[in-house]
């Protein structure tokens, strides 16, 4: 017996230690959270209800009539704790198929021992004392069911069902929907079973996230256009930075050296009511560069054209590119890979996009060294005077259009006008990037031929032009004509029979006088052409004198 | 009172009675109205002449309803009558002459009337000059427009006094360049004479393109050529003379005939070099160059 009752003693020193721990644990939680999580001494209240004495469980507490975030309910012996509570708020308890004395309690200091009597109501059930508990079903249904982690089913009274969804690319979360209404915007939550219900999990289709190509050279971000999207949003380091409908865009200007956040969304066209999508995102660290180059400019003397520029002690090398329109030929060089002038290397500057090698440009490089101001400086000098000419290679360039593998972007080109050349301080030093681009136009222009050969018989004048001898097409070719060096009109070289197979040096064009020239015949002592057309210098001019 | 007085008395009475009569008692039964009016120049004065009574040597003339000649006394020995007018009608225009026979002191015949018209010249164009390829004439009175000659080739009509020349002269040479007016009324005027000017003209020089400053061994300045050019002055632009003037470069610039020139020497020092295409005493634009 008292070895019984030993037994007994023990195991009710064991239930006394038990509940001396949980409730220091219970003070200790009540402290801390007055201590720190209630800097405002927010109060709080604990308390048991009871159904005909025993614990009912599964009871929600609602604050001024609406659930604690997390919800606060009573666990299997009636005990809840319900804090963060402000002197005024109401307490109250719902569980389907019960009412409650009090029905509500006003909070005006903490409270640790708060009874609460349940009733059954009239149709409910008495779960007390083990009574059997009410269940409910839940569906959980979605166009996305891959998305979406939640389990239905039916579930006793008051049940938490937690509800977990994901995003994926090109579908954003709307929201759990229970009965239709929205419940949460939350992917992730819980939903207290009170009634059968069923939950929808919703998504909305929005533009797939671009794919983000970085330039660490030229700061310059591109991505590839997505379906759908009618601009997109740019932002550096969560600002946003710029809205664009085109597919690449500089941040050499925006962007500081050191690290930064760059995310781009897709803005979507009317399709998708203009839903944006996920962020692409890219974190980048921008290098400080080397300088650039110095002094760039032409020499043109007795040995040619050059393009001279001066690189820094800290560049390896540069990249030339050569631009006329939107045509660009570049070419990456290595300071090393180049002769030390009067020697000089090749360089080849590729069609961009890369074509046939014939379309490649070849010129010359060299360089010299120079010291200013104890800097020491490279000289480079790339001779391009082989370009131009009826013979230069972008005459033989243009000679191949119509060929079957002639670059589209060359069927524009002329040969005359600006040309743009551009300069980069190229860098293999991981702690710097390349220099800024540094350019400069050379305009070459290209004089008509002047017209030969000139007769004047019967009122007619002939006369012949070698268009060949420029090495470029001529478009809208006109004539002005002058009689005793005054100018009376301008002749289209329609007008002159002047067709594609006549523009040899050989073939005679020919214009009737009287068509141009209502005075007297007698009074003519000269007529002269000049040939003219838009892009071109005129041609000299070529007379012939009447007796 | 004695009788041969009141006889004299009754004279003088009669005698201011008759003249105080109407005209017509005095009117013999020839009295003709002037007719056959016409207009005749000879050596370059204006006469009007017309037929009347033979002895009825009295007229009233009037032009433009204004008397030029009242109750003035015109002898004829055969009843043709000429008068000279020039001196009315100096102004060209259209004119109505209106004669009558006087008997001394009042028409003694209706108005007899001739209209004609008297034609001028219109006046040459004055002040006539070209300036950067822009003829200019002074307004011609009764011109309704002018006409442009240039080296005996019609180009243009115009109605203001201004004319661009530069689309009918381009090439470099001496044009002689005329203008004369045309007349609002061709009926009264004849085109005016031809105004005269000689117009040399020397087609601008390019500025100079693509010029820049380079080292490559030594300082470069290069450029590409001009046509038509015979050399090219340079030189620190702050140095270019005020009155740009070849004279004036050729004192102050370097000049090569080369388009490009070492300039190590010209201690540029971050100044903007000038340069300047020239053809003889023809100057380009200046070109200027910031030297880096």
């Amino acid at each position: 017996m008292k070895r019984v009752c030993g037994k007994l003693n023990r195991k009710l020193w064991a239930v006394a230690l038990f509940a001396l721990v949980l409730s220091l644990i219970f003070s200790l939680a009540a402290c801390s959270t007055d201590n720190e999580q209630n800097p405002e001494n927010y109060l709080t209240v604990s308390g048991q209800i009871t159904l005909g004495g025993a614990p009912l469980a599964n009871v929600t507490v609602l604050k001024n009539g609406e659930d604690f975030l997390p919800a606060v309910f009573t666990n299997s012996h009636g005990i809840f704790l319900a804090t963060g509570l402000k002197n005024g708020d109401v307490l109250s308890f719902i569980r389907h198929g019960y009412t409650f004395s009090p029905a509500e309690h006003l909070v005006l200091s903490d409270e640790y021992d708060l009874r609460v009597t349940a009733h059954a109501a009239s149709g409910g059930d008495d779960n007390g004392g083990g009574d059997q508990l009410q269940t409910f079903s839940v569906e959980i249904t979605s166009d996305y069911p891959d998305l979406v982690d939640a389990q239905g089913g039916t579930f006793e009274d008051g049940t938490q069902i937690p509800l977990c969804a994901r995003e994926q690319d090109g579908l954003k979360f709307l929201g759990w929907f229970i009965d239709g209404e929205l419940f949460s915007s939350l992917t992730d939550c819980c939903y207290t079973l009170l009634q059968n219900a069923s939950v929808e999990a919703r998504f909305v289709e929005v533009p797939l996230a671009p794919h983000l190509e970085w330039s660490v050279q030229t700061l310059t971000l591109c991505w590839q256009a997505v379906s759908g999207a009618a601009s997109y949003n740019i932002h550096i380091d969560g600002e946003l930075f710029a809205q664009t409908e085109n597919l690449c865009v500089s941040l050499d200007r925006a962007l500081s050296d050191g690290e930064h956040q760059i995310a781009v969304e897709a803005v979507g066209n009317e399709e998708f009511s203009g839903g944006i999508s996920h962020p692409a995102q890219l974190t980048i660290d921008v290098k400080p560069r080397v300088l650039g180059a110095k002094n760039i400019g032409f020499l043109q003397n007795y040995d040619g054209k050059f393009l001279i520029f001066e690189l820094g002690s800290d560049a390896d090398g540069f990249s030339l590119k050569i631009i006329k329109n939107n045509i660009e030929w570049g070419a990456d060089a290595l300071l090393c890979d180049i002769l030390e002038y009067p020697q000089s290397s090749e360089l080849t500057l590729s069609l961009v996009p890369q074509a046939a090698e014939e379309f490649n440009l070849n010129l010359f490089a060299s360089f010299v060294e120079r010291q200013e101001n104890g800097e020491d400086l490279t000289v480079v000098a790339v001779q391009f005077d082989g370009l131009f000419g009826a013979d230069g290679l972008i005459a033989e360039i243009l000679n191949r259009g119509g060929t079957p593998d002639f670059p589209e972007p060359l069927s524009g080109l002329k040969l005359t006008g600006a040309y743009q050349f551009q300069v980069t301080a190229l860098t293999s030093d991981e702690n710097f990037r390349d220099s800024a681009a540094e350019s400069i136009e050379f305009e070459h222009e290209v004089r008509l031929p002047t017209p030969a050969s000139l007769v004047f018989s019967d009122g007619t004048l002939t006369f012949a032009i070698d268009l060949n001898s420029i090495g470029a097409q001529v478009d809208d070719l006109f004539f002005e004509l002058f009689v005793n060096n005054v100018k009376i009109a301008e002749v289209s070289a329609d007008e002159c029979e002047l067709s594609p197979e006549l523009q040899s040096p050989t073939a005679d064009h020919s214009l009737t006088l009287s068509s141009y020239f209502s005075g007297d015949l007698g009074d003519v002592t000269s007529l002269s052409l000049i040939a003219s057309a838009p892009d071109f210098l005129c041609s000299l001019s070529a007379t012939i004198e009447i007796n | 009172m004695r009788k041969s007085r009141v006889w004299i008395l009754i004279f003088i009475v009669a005698l201011s009675a008759a003249f105080a009569l109407p005209q017509p008692l005095f009117v013999t039964a020839a009295a003709q109205t002037p007719h056959d009016l016409h207009i005749e120049q000879t050596d370059g004065l204006r006469f009007v002449l017309w037929s009347g009574e033979e002895g009825g040597n009295w007229f009233s003339v009037k032009l433009n309803g204004d008397f030029i000649m009242e109750n003035g006394f015109i002898w004829s020995a055969d009843g043709e009558f000429s008068l000279e007018i020039t001196d009315y009608v100096q102004t060209p225009g259209n004119y109505v002459i209106e004669i009558a026979q006087t008997d001394g002191e009042n028409p003694i015949t209706p108005f007899a009337s001739h209209t004609f018209s008297v034609s001028g010249v219109l006046e040459a164009p004055q002040a006539v000059a070209v300036d950067n390829l822009s003829l200019s004439w002074d307004a011609v009175a009764n011109a309704a427009g002018y006409t442009v000659v240039i080296n005996g080739i019609a180009v243009a009509s115009a109605t203001d006094c201004v004319f661009d020349l530069s689309r009918h002269i381009v090439i470099s040479a001496q044009y002689c360049v005329a203008v004369f007016a045309v007349p609002q009324n061709p009926d009264l005027f004849q085109n005016s004479p031809q105004a005269v000017i000689w117009y040399e003209y020397n087609a601008p020089l390019a500025a100079p393109k693509n010029a820049s400053i380079v080292y490559f061994l030594n300082t470069y300045l290069s450029w590409s050529p001009v046509l038509c050019a015979d050399g090219y002055f340079y030189g620190k632009a702050s140095d270019l003379p005020l009155s740009i003037t070849a004279a004036n470069l050729e004192a102050a610039f370097y000049y090569t005939e080369n388009n490009f020139a070492d300039i190590s020497s010209l201690s540029t020092g971050g100044a903007e070099i000038a340069l300047i295409a020239r053809r003889g005493n023809i100057l380009s634009p200046v070109t200027v160059i910031e030297a880096r």
